[in-house]
């Protein structure tokens, strides 16, 4: 398979990059902190030209992988900043602290995305966070295609009262899912921000113990090994639990209210519903069940046939031995006229 | 003291490396293709359904006289216990001269909606048990269970231990109630009823995101930062990427069994308590009394090894043994210390094998 054509050939790429870096490393030693975002964008400009190129496998991987490096951008911008307020300090542990606390509750307000509205939140979250929120939004779409489809009045025939309050209850159905989501959401943005707590006192204990962190690697595990704690330390709540339940269940109750209002649709087209393949499927199943049942019987009933058969077949060969010797002493009894 | 050893420019000068290993590794990516997985040849012997009865090619001139049967979950495929040259169970055990055969339960559609967990253990389970026995002219097989697998195959011991003479327990959970049970503590307030009605077949999507949810941040991030310390190296980002294809590789699940499972075992916890109830019969652990071998993996986050040495607890065996391995649910397969396993299991079986009188 030929290789991707890039979208500037004759480009140095490496090359772009480390004069860029230069220059936001000459940024930072003068303690001005920059965001390295447009590297980040560029990087993911450059790989929609590349992605098509790669085979399924590779493609998922290298997605999740490209993930990633924005929590790795995103952890170096924070630093930048982190670093930067915490020149000023020097070595004294105390100035320092509290040089770094404003980025700390920076990282706090972008995490609970404060003032942006519940939904943009799920994007503004931790970047740690982004991954397993696309995933329950392929699992969502996967489990609950075109939800708001229930409600497009015009395209779904049904009488009039009845029907508006199917679609209400639907509705309703919609806002207590769009609820539960946000309560739960509000969950991992309270571990995230337990989180950054955690973060702070372990760069208060890195201080004390004298532990250097050496490495933007370092950084990065120590803030997966804070979530991680965080997470782990809340998850097994009761509330937890609870809030996870009732987040699935809402679900459920939606796409189920949905489904009640599709199969009236397609009743009404006189087309195959949701409801009456269900029902086939366990018919196909309890008839399956019987012809295995059969098919048992029936070996059986073959093996007992066999059986039989081997028992008549050596009791017509002794039948016929036994008249075979009859027949001899009848003759010899001739012969000697006894 | 600062705790920072590093400055902005040396951040920066990470990154830059991080970049560029990833830019190579990303056509690493492009140049490895799809992977293949499976080490040891195998033929099928049996098909039913969406079941299919792996028979693996022998490895020896003489191998053991009864065959050991591998039950495997039906959550993910079976092909991690077979992964690749040098990372498989299922070798292990054909270089230790046994018989092995493999249950591939496929992948269920909507036609599979209404299976229960007595189709597919008193069905396609003793159906597969019985080709064996035929097959080899005996009595009684060996069975293996894996996690879920393991779980099914202690249901069916107890219900049909005349035909078990040995039965090996992998990272098998037996009480799903024990406080580090995340799984268990997640699904203590879902609907699974609701669930079941509303979807049918439970999409393998929702299983994934619920296995990821147990560490999210190692298993969606983390884990994909170290892949970048490895994609120079072809060879490393192949067995990478086979993890990857298996761990989301999830079949749909069986709308009906799905529904037993979760209530019977995970919500109600019935087996522990001999409540389990497979068809018309109650499962009762305490029937089992041949040999048993429960292994479990110590860093298990999936299934707590607390779960599965309740198993010791429960079963009437005078021949119980337990075997600790370091590592977790899927690294006891596919890591370093793995090769391990299938030679303790074999010796373990070959210890209990046909020249005994029967258990």
């Amino acid at each position: 398979m030929d290789k991707p054509q890039q979208p500037f050939p004759d480009f140095d790429w490496a090359e772009a990059q480390q004069r860029y870096l230069d220059a936001v490393a000459a940024f930072a030693r003068a303690g001005e902190a920059r965001e390295l975002e447009p590297w980040q964008k560029a990087l993911e400009f450059w790989w929609q030209s590349a992605r098509p190129g790669l085979p399924d496998d590779g493609r998922l991987l290298a997605d999740n992988l490209l993930q990633q490096s924005r929590v790795f951008h995103y952890l170096t911008g924070q630093l930048g900043a982190i670093l930067s307020a915490a020149s000023t300090a020097g070595d004294d542990t105390a100035a320092w602290q509290e040089a770094i606390e404003g980025p700390l509750e920076e990282m706090k307000s972008w995490l609970s995305g404060a003032g942006a509205g519940f939904i943009p939140a799920v994007e503004q979250q931790a970047l740690a966070w982004k991954l397993p929120a696309d995933t329950w939004q392929r699992v969502v779409s996967v489990i609950s295609p075109a939800p708001g489809a229930a409600f497009d009045a015009a395209a779904v025939p049904g009488p009039g009262r009845a029907f508006q309050e199917q679609l209400q209850e639907g509705a309703r159905l919609w806002a207590d899912y769009l609820y539960k989501l946000h309560c739960f959401q509000s969950r991992l943005t309270r571990i995230g921000i337990a989180a950054v707590d955690r973060l702070r006192d372990r760069l208060l204990e890195a201080a004390r113990e004298e532990h250097a962190i050496e490495s933007l690697r370092q950084l990065y595990d120590l803030w997966i090994d804070c979530n991680e704690e965080a997470y782990a330390a809340h998850v097994f709540t009761d509330e937890y639990a609870r809030s996870w339940g009732e987040l699935i269940n809402a679900l459920m109750a939606f796409k189920r209210h949905s489904q009640e209002l599709v199969d009236q649709a397609l009743d009404a087209f006189n087309m195959p519903t949701h409801q009456g393949m269900d029902d086939l499927h366990e018919r196909l199943q309890d008839m399956r069940r019987r012809m295995k049942s059969w098919d048992r019987r029936q070996a059986g009933n073959e093996q007992t046939i066999r059986e039989l058969q081997a028992e008549l077949e050596k009791l017509r060969r002794e039948l016929a031995a036994g008249r075979g010797a009859a027949k001899k002493r009848r003759t010899r009894k001739r012969k000697d006229g006894t | 003291m600062n705790p920072f050893a590093m400055n902005a420019g040396d951040a920066a000068r990470e990154l830059f490396e991080f970049n560029t290993r990833m830019a190579r590794g990303l056509q690493t990516l492009a140049d490895i293709g799809d992977v293949d997985v499976g080490a040891c040849e195998r033929e099928s012997v049996y098909r039913e359904d969406r079941l299919v009865l792996y028979h693996y090619q022998p490895r020896v001139d003489q191998p053991h006289r009864v065959p050991v049967l591998i039950v495997y979950a039906l959550v993910n495929r079976p092909y991690m216990a077979d992964l690749q040259e040098g990372r498989s169970l299922i070798q292990g055990l054909l270089d230790a001269g046994l018989d092995v055969y493999l249950v591939d339960w496929g992948y269920p559609d909507g036609t599979d909606r209404y299976l229960e967990l007595d189709d597919y253990i008193n069905g396609y389970l003793d159906r597969c048990v019985e080709e064996l026995r035929s097959r080899h002219a005996i009595d009684r097989v060996n069975l293996l269970g894996i996690c879920q697998g393991g779980t099914f195959s202690l249901c069916y011991t107890a219900l049909h231990q005349q035909k078990i003479r040995n039965l090996v327990t992998t990272v098998t959970p037996v009480d799903f109630h024990t406080p580090d049970d995340l799984l268990s503590h997640l699904v203590r307030y879902v609907d699974v009823d609701l669930c079941v009605d509303t979807l049918g077949n439970i999409p393998g999507d929702l299983l994934n995101w619920t296995f990821l949810m147990l560490k999210p941040f190692r298993l969606t991030g983390q884990k994909y930062m170290d892949l970048v310390d490895i994609l120079d190296d072809p060879e490393k980002a192949r067995n990478f990427m086979r993890m990857e294809k298996w761990i989301f590789d999830s079949p749909d699940q069986a709308g009906e069994a799905y529904r037993q499972f979760i209530k019977q075992f995970y919500q109600e916890n019935r087996l522990v308590k001999g409540e389990v109830v497979i068809g018309d019969r109650t499962v009762n652990l305490g029937d089992i009394s041949i040999p048993l071998l429960n292994v479990f993996a110590r860093d298990d986050h999936l299934v707590p090894p607390d779960s599965s040495r309740a198993l010791g607890g429960c079963t009437a065996s005078d021949d119980y043994s337990e075997l600790e391995f370091p590592g977790g649910h899927i690294g006891i397969y596919v890591s370093a210390r793995a090769r391990e396993l299938p030679v303790a299991i074999a010796e373990w079986l070959v210890q209990r094998g046909p020249d005994l009188p029967d258990p």
